[in-house]
């Protein structure tokens, strides 16, 4: 795997997992009870820490400027999933998604730890470890659902399918994940063998950005990229020390002058 | 109507770290830090977390 294409691999599970991040800090207020709450503030926690450790590790293993993944990238340069660009439609449609992007992202970061690069085989496996326990909730979130919502995620299905089989450039992959998502799915949503046979293969439709994996040219939309680094002037206020500056001429030891009178050692 | 219970499927053949019972039961997906599962053992009534970075991996 050259350079170039773990670069790309990294940026697509470390931007997809961001905006993964944010829906859940987003959509949390709609969680139905305690355990739902603990769990989408815990999994937030780990998704936004994945993205964190990696650019961090980015910054530091491609000479990049600190910051530069966080705040000096345009909206199309970030490699975020497609899949997540809409909003959830409801309840079930939610708890789809996080499936269909958990499971997917998690395909590509196992095939990623096959690199030599020590730090990306063991940040990898660790996120694999956290991602064990978010799959546990969300199967247990898919269990819960009523025979309304279930017919909710079965309408839901075919639209969110078709984006997050189009992220895959790995055909092996793409199918392995296929055959996850209907042994997970089918029970739940009574898939009949002409519902199957009718779901999508997620062919690519438009002229595609392999690095970005997503259509050339196309970005998040503009709310859920506000939501991920937000430009209010209270935002812009809050992360101010970021862009420090002599210029700033802030005296950090105003406070504990030191006292010359004292014996020197 | 009350919200149905999530019943996740949890690992198995989790060990109560005091008297080594395998009988235990989940109580909570998230403990008091997201690295934990809170677990209780049926045998000596003993609470203790399973802790996530017991090196299992998601299906791949
Ligand atoms: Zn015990």
């Amino acid at each position: 795997m050259n350079d170039d294409t773990m670069k790309a691999q990294l940026l697509c599970v470390a931007d997809s997992n961001w905006v993964l991040g944010h829906w859940y800090t987003v959509c949390m207020l709609n969680g139905r009870e305690l355990t739902d709450f603990t769990s989408m503030a815990g999994i937030a926690e780990d998704k936004l820490g994945h993205t964190r450790a990696l650019f961090r590790f980015m910054e530091e293993y491609y000479e990049l400027p600190e910051y530069q993944l966080e705040f000096g990238r345009a909206v199309d340069q970030v490699h975020n999933m497609e899949l997540l660009d809409a909003p959830p439609q409801g309840w079930a449609d939610f708890i789809l998604t996080l499936y269909l992007a958990d499971v997917a992202i998690w395909q590509v970061e196992n095939a990623v730890r096959d690199t030599d690069v020590a730090p990306v085989k063991n940040l990898l496996t660790k996120f694999g470890e956290e991602a064990y326990f978010h799959q546990l909730c969300i199967d247990g979130w898919l269990k819960a659902l009523d025979d309304a919502e279930r017919d909710d995620l079965k309408a839901a299905l075919p639209g969110r399918l078709e984006l997050a089989l189009q992220w895959f450039d790995e055909p092996e992959l793409k199918a392995r994940f296929s055959e996850l998502v209907f042994n997970k799915l089918a029970p739940i949503i009574d898939l009949s063998d002409a519902e199957l046979a009718a779901l999508p293969a997620g062919d690519r439709t438009s002229a595609w950005d392999a690095l970005r994996r997503r259509p050339e040219g196309s970005a998040m939309p503009p709310r859920l990229w506000e939501a991920v680094v937000p430009t209010s002037e209270d935002a812009l206020i809050a992360r101010r020390p970021l862009a420090v500056s002599v210029d700033d001429n802030i005296d950090l030891f105003v406070k504990v002058r030191k006292d010359e009178t004292e014996p020197q050692f | 109507m009350s919200a149905p219970q999530q019943q996740p499927d949890q690992p198995q053949d989790i060990e109560c770290p005091w008297c080594d019972s395998k009988n235990t039961e989940l109580l909570s997906a998230y403990g008091p830090s997201v690295a934990e599962m809170q677990y209780k053992c049926l045998d000596c009534g003993q609470g203790f977390g399973w802790m996530k970075w017991e090196r299992r991996l998601p299906e791949a």
